[in-house]
């Protein structure tokens, strides 16, 4: 009898010891995984903010253009036209019928240039017109304004079906090509800039390729502030922006985003 | 006075420290540890009255005797000491459960806690009616109930990991509890399991060094409540704590 209570009692504790060992397992590692995916949860929420900081930062800077813009627009374009339009009526007090009539349809002329101007500043005046007009529709009309300025001859060429990407991705997608623009038009000297969109089931490429005076890439890799916002937002989005360049050689900028993103957000 | 076990002063410990946190443990689920430890250190002190220190009803007090005559006669003290340990533990296992269900927030895992507190209290009426009665230990319902909380703590566990919200468990008051009540139930199902084996052998007085492992477990179990409800008192206190702000244009 006394046997066999040592050897259940033996039993009964080599069990209860090992579930107790096993539950301490469990727990430990329980509250191990439970940091790990704190830290992930956290890390996922930072990036999630710095996200839509970065937005609200490109909507700023997008809006800030488009003011700086409409100011030079109306300043050297519809102000210099309305003046002179002015000007014009204003001499006609002392013409006779046949020149007071040239000098009204003249001034006509002039003022249906100024209101088509007012018509096109005021399409792209809102950075909320990405959302309604669409990002292959927006970058035709920025190609139609540089190619209006004579700055740069600039061309857009498509490949594959036109997809929505998201506006928060578009958004961004139109930021870089702003930039890359920006920095062909202040730097490269170039003559000629041609945009390119590749749209297809795996993949989407942006490139944007001018034949200005280039540089060495290297140089320009930490400073730069324009070349780095660009791979900077391209990350931002989950694509990866290559930029190549060669003194002499213009340059290139490649966006890529991979077809798990390409889903709209 | 009664000789008490360390484990018993670990209970009393768990019952002051809910009386203290009483300020803050109130319109709280963790508040239903006031009554519960009231009752767990009750049901203690009436076992070691009952089970320990008077063995048979001449040694009971006079008081007690001249109160209810006839149940002394046809009960021995020991008969008393397993009533209230059949009821007490039923109470346990329930306020276990109520605790793990607050703290779960998966619906489906909520469900399925009702469906194992269901079951369990079901097993208790039909141990209590039909199998064991009220002066026979009643081990199925324990075994029932030991298993049910065992269950509850992988829910719990489970959805505090699915979590999607950082959560330092370590700062949850109902990790603590858990962790002391799983400690308690897993070491004890064993002994559960084999309980009426040992009964009906003749073993359980044989059975010193488990005893001294469950009281351990025992003791185990209340300071990680009484950890637990200083943790859920102390989050109370903060969230009740004026703000700077509102000190400042209030």
């Amino acid at each position: 009898m006394q046997q066999d209570s040592g050897a259940i009692e033996a039993a009964i504790i080599a069990i209860s010891t090992i579930f107790l060992i096993l539950a301490t397992f469990i727990v430990m590692i329980m509250l191990v995984y439970r940091k790990r995916r704190n830290s992930h949860i956290i890390e996922k929420i930072n990036i999630q903010a710095n996200f839509q900081q970065e937005i609200l930062k490109a909507q700023l800077e997008m809006q800030e253009q488009t003011l700086n813009r409409l100011s030079r627009e109306m300043h050297d374009n519809i102000s210099q036209v309305l003046s002179f339009v002015k000007m014009t009526l204003g001499r006609a007090t002392n013409l006779n019928d046949h020149e007071k009539q040239q000098k009204i349809d003249q001034s006509r002329e002039l003022i249906s240039q100024a209101v088509a101007d007012l018509r096109d500043l005021s399409k792209s005046i809102s950075f909320e017109h990405i959302k309604s007009l669409g990002l292959v529709k927006t970058i035709n009309a920025e190609v139609d304004r540089l190619n209006k300025s004579g700055l740069v001859k600039a061309s857009l060429n498509i490949e594959g079906n036109e997809r929505h990407l998201g506006d928060d991705r578009e958004l961004v997608i139109f930021r870089i090509i702003q930039e890359g623009i920006n920095n062909t038009l202040k730097y490269a000297e170039a003559s000629h800039l041609q945009i390119a969109l590749q749209y297809s089931d795996q993949i989407f490429n942006l490139s944007l390729l001018d034949d200005g005076k280039g540089f060495p890439v290297d140089a320009h890799r930490e400073g730069g502030s324009g070349l780095r916002n660009i791979r900077n937002r391209a990350n931002l989005i989950g694509a990866a922006a290559v930029i190549s360049s060669e003194p002499g050689k213009g340059c290139q900028i490649k966006v890529t985003l991979n077809r798990e993103l390409l889903t709209p957000n | 006075m009664l000789s008490l076990g360390i484990f018993v002063w670990a209970e009393i410990t768990a019952l002051l420290t809910s009386l203290i946190c009483i300020k803050w443990l109130y319109k709280t689920p963790y508040f239903i540890f006031v009554p519960y430890m009231i009752m767990t250190v009750l049901a203690e002190y009436s076992g070691y009255y009952f089970g320990v220190e008077h063995k048979t009803s001449s040694q009971l007090s006079p008081t007690l005797l001249q109160l209810f005559p006839d149940y002394f006669k046809a009960h021995k003290p020991i008969d008393t000491n397993i009533l209230v340990y059949n009821f007490s533990l039923t109470i346990e296992y329930l306020v276990f459960f109520f605790i793990y269900y607050v703290n779960i927030n998966k619906p489906i895992f909520k469900k399925a806690l009702l469906f194992i507190a269901f079951i369990f209290f079901s097993f208790a009426v039909v141990d209590l009616v039909f199998i064991h009665g009220l002066f026979v230990y009643n081990s199925t319902k324990m075994l029932i109930g030991t298993v049910g909380i065992i269950l509850a703590q992988f829910l719990y566990l489970y959805d505090a990991f699915e979590n999607n919200e950082p959560v330092m468990l370590l700062r949850q008051p109902m990790f603590w509890i858990g962790l002391g009540i799983f400690f308690f139930y897993l070491g004890d199902f064993t002994f559960n399991l084999m309980f009426d084996y040992l009964r009906k052998k003749n073993l359980l007085r044989h059975s010193h060094v488990f005893v001294v492992i469950n009281h351990n477990l025992i003791i185990f179990e209340y300071v990680c409540i009484s950890v637990g409800l200083i943790i859920c008192s102390r989050i109370q206190a903060r969230s009740r704590r004026p703000s700077l702000q509102s000190v400042q244009y209030s």
